[in-house]
């Protein structure tokens, strides 16, 4: 996703746990990680607020209601992993 | 998403939302190409419901590598049919371009309608095809 504007300076704390599972490349550039990382989570908060909205308006989805597509994007991950693993072990 | 979820998606707004929570769930993220936009707003019977969607998605450009990918993709599954311009025609370079998009992300694709997608991958695309329960 493209970015635009002038970048801030922000200081955070960060757990050096977190930090510890870092690759090297990413410690190495953490601005990077960091953008590329607060990125993801904005789409995800967008996302969520697109079912957040649809919710208030129309009442919240029931866990029956949203099985057939949690199974859809369970199996979809799981096949996809499979797929990745069997790409890199041919 | 190809083309095909952004049309269902018009058709069962309640359903695209379903499917958008539960990847919200599972932490995934629902990417869209400039390509699906186009047909997705070309084909619409009101196109102001997929607005409403596309404006909270995330928005992956194309680039030339995957235009490239495409049409090695689109070539290939041509040859596989035997009948290669008719497939040309048939998938389409939107397609093409959502394959060779989803190949360098997570590889899947969320898709209304399989039949192009799965003629891609048996083609050699590395992408898992997930028909959306619409």
């Amino acid at each position: 996703m493209a970015t635009a504007g002038r970048a801030v300076k922000k200081s955070v704390t960060i757990e050096p746990s977190v930090l510890e599972r870092l690759s090297r490349q990413r410690r190495a550039n953490l601005s990077a990680t960091v953008n590329e990382s607060l990125r993801l989570l904005a789409a995800l908060d967008a996302q969520r607020s697109l079912v957040e909205e649809w919710e208030a308006e129309h009442g919240a989805f029931t866990d029956e209601e949203l099985r057939p597509f949690l199974e859809t994007v369970l199996r979809a991950e799981t096949d996809a992993e499979l797929r990745q693993s069997s790409e890199r072990a041919g | 998403m190809d083309t095909g979820w952004l049309i269902t998606a018009e058709r069962s707004p309640a359903a695209a939302r379903r499917h958008i929570a539960a990847l919200v769930r599972r932490t995934q993220i629902l990417a869209v190409s400039p390509g699906a936009v186009v047909e997705g707003l070309q084909r619409a019977r009101d196109p102001r419901p997929i607005q409403v969607v596309l404006a909270k998605l995330w928005k992956e450009p194309s680039t030339y590598e995957d235009a490239v990918r495409a049409a090695e993709l689109l070539r290939a599954a041509g040859r596989a049919s035997g009948e290669p311009h008719w497939t040309v025609h048939e998938i389409g370079v939107v397609d093409g371009l959502v394959a060779a998009m989803a190949e360098r992300l997570s590889g899947i694709v969320y898709t209304g309608d399989p039949r192009h997608m799965d003629m891609l991958r048996d083609a050699g695309a590395a992408i898992t095809v997930a028909p959306v329960p619409f």
